[in-house]
């Protein structure tokens, strides 16, 4: 079964084409890398699969199911979590009071007081972020104290921790240098090592795409021009036909 | 994946450590520093101001001050600013007065109906702010000026005395040896630090403060909760007006209008943050306790009542810039 898959799906906006026939599957718990320049459709894609936007016409599938994703909350019920770039973190909040913002874990004390449960929520964050083999000076630090990188993966652990089986990332290495960026890395890594979490990453570093996906899809003027396993291309073939794709072509 | 489950539970040894020292510890904490200094200093400085008659003086004063400066932090934290407070206090003070003396209505329904005037005036104020869409400083601001208007036309600028003896008790009366007000200031304190430390209203509270945008993302409702934060501030000014008029045996259309600033100066002493999302309400204790033993010390000390006006606005300066020092330590 495929976790998601796309027939013909395209996206206008008004007179913008931004999405034309796009097919796609996306196995199950599979990591696709979605590359391609700037303007070329990337975002509105993963924008669709998130419900944020209505595609104009085609059809979608999750998890074998067709559906019509009517709204972000929607699709995050069928188990679509998206991160975004602002990642709705309170900074002046703790790493652990964060990830259980909104559903947060309580005990009745006395039969009548339901009391914030802080022990729980922390150790059970602990276990958490130790399976994602994420490393924090602690988890009592608030989140404006941390760098960038390990906001993001906060970001992106409260997501896979909310129940979610489709995680969608956008630009989750945009300004962020090496060191920052290898804390991101090394998340999807963990989880593609585990195989219980499809992920969908927009990227512009085709070195780490590659690195970490197990797919890499390059989308060209609102289309999939290539598709391949990782091990199958490289570096060079999508430069060269991200290249070829500038020049000018006979018939225009 | 067994295996990685059974050391999922297992806590994290970099991150399971607890750290002391952080960004929260320093706004609870940090104004006990400068309050333990202040009472070394004071009681050093004059042989009178560790007596029992002194120390029953300064918990009385703190009682009002520490209500207001309560309901003023919660609606700080939820990154909300209630000018209205004193003048809140005052018109509560003046309501109770009309229901209890000249209404004849039984003292504990007049202090009651009080409190849910304050309440309810927090909760127009929260309305407001969050369905109308416009700043709780201007909102408040204009309750600040309906509220002061009212109670001085309501009292044509002269005083309504006599309280029933009961009500008298509530401002006067002490439990072997403390002040009812101080016990009823600490028992605000528990309600609030129990609120905010240990219910998910609490937490949401702050994280409404810190970033509404994504309380909202997260389907939290950050308008509800600004708006009960606010209703909250003015049910604490309302219990100010109460413990005030009980305390003088009489209310005046001018009560509580300095306790504004005096408020704010003790939230911010005690580390609360005026973008919201940062505060404590044990640190707002500590911020209240020093703003009334400074005034208490420098009266002892035979200093001017401007003199003290001025130290205070130092205070709040000096206060500002410990908080901002300590911050950049903290992380
Ligand atoms: N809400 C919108 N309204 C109108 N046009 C839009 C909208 N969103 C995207 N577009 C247009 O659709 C096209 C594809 O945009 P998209 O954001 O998907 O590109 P992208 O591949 O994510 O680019 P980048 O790498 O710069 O993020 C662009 O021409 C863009 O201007
Ligand atoms: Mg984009």
């Amino acid at each position: 079964m495929d976790a998601i898959a796309l027939t013909n799906l395209s996206k206008r906006f008004g007179p913008v084409t931004a999405l034309t026939d796009v097919s796609l599957r996306i196995g199950m718990n599979e990591v696709v890398g979605i590359v391609g320049d700037n303007g070329a459709g990337k975002s509105t894609l993963l924008k669709i699969l998130s419900g944020f936007h209505q595609p104009s016409s085609g059809t979608m599938s999750i998890m074998g199911e067709p559906v019509t994703l009517t709204s972000v909350q929607h699709a995050r019920l069928l188990g679509i979590e998206t991160v975004y770039q602002d990642l709705a973190l309170v900074k002046e909040l703790s790493v652990y009071e964060n990830m259980f913002l909104g559903r947060e874990i309580t005990r009745k004390r006395l039969g009548l007081l339901t009391m914030l449960d802080r022990k729980a929520m922390r150790e059970t964050c602990a276990g958490y972020l130790q399976r994602l083999g994420l490393r924090l000076p602690s988890l009592d630090c608030e989140i404006g104290e941390l760098s960038g990188g390990q906001r993001q993966a906060i970001a992106i652990a409260r997501s896979t921790f909310a129940g979610g089986k489709i995680l969608l990332l956008d630009e989750p290495l945009a300004a962020m240098g090496v060191r920052e960026g290898a804390i991101i890395l090394d998340l999807i890594r963990s989880f593609r090592a585990r195989r219980d979490m499809t992920i969908v990453i927009i990227a512009h570093n085709h070195a780490q795409v590659l690195d970490v996906c197990d797919r890499v899809c390059l989308v060209q003027h609102g289309t999939v021009t290539l598709d391949k396993k990782s091990e199958e291309t490289s570096v060079e073939e999508l430069m060269r036909v991200i290249c070829s794709g500038y020049a000018v072509s006979p018939q225009s | 994946m067994q295996e990685l489950t059974r050391s999922g539970s297992r806590v994290a040894p970099s991150a399971a450590k607890r750290r002391l020292w952080n960004q929260s510890a320093i706004t609870s904490y940090g104004a006990a520093v400068p309050l333990a200094v202040l009472i070394v200093v004071l009681a050093l400085a004059s042989p009178y101001f560790l007596t029992l008659v002194n120390i029953r003086n300064i918990l009385l004063q703190s009682a009002i001050l520490g209500v207001l400066a309560f309901g003023l932090t919660v609606a700080l934290i939820a990154e909300e600013i209630d000018l209205s407070i004193g003048a809140v206090e005052g018109l509560t003070a003046v309501f109770a007065a009309i229901l209890c003396i000249q209404l004849g209505v039984p003292w504990p329904v007049g202090a009651l109906l009080a409190v849910l005037a304050g309440f309810l005036i927090g909760y127009a104020n929260g309305v407001m702010t969050t369905v109308l869409d416009i700043p709780s400083f201007i909102v408040t601001l204009g309750t600040l000026g309906i509220a002061s208007g009212v109670s001085l036309r309501l009292t044509d600028g002269n005083s309504i005395s006599g309280f029933p003896a009961g009500y008298v008790v509530i401002g006067r009366g002490s439990l072997f040896g403390v002040p009812l007000s101080t016990i009823a200031l600490f028992v605000l304190f528990l309600i609030i630090w129990f609120l905010l430390r240990w219910t998910r209203w609490g937490l949401r509270l702050y994280a409404t403060g810190g970033n509404a945008a994504a309380a909202a993302e997260l389907g939290l409702s950050p308008a509800r909760l600004k708006t009960l934060a606010l209703a909250i501030s003015g049910a604490c000014a309302g219990i100010a007006g109460v413990l005030i008029s009980a305390r003088l045996n009489s209310a005046n259309g001018s009560l509580g209008q300095f306790d504004l600033l005096d408020a704010i100066a003790a939230v911010v002493i005690g580390g609360t943050s005026l973008t919201g999302g940062r505060g404590s309400i044990l640190g707002t204790l500590f911020g209240v306790l020093i703003m009334v033993i400074i005034r208490n010390g420098l009266d002892l000390l035979g200093v001017s009542p401007f003199w003290q006006t001025a130290a205070v606005g130092a205070m709040i300066l000096i206060a500002a810039i410990l908080h901002k020092f300590a911050a950049r330590l903290g992380s």
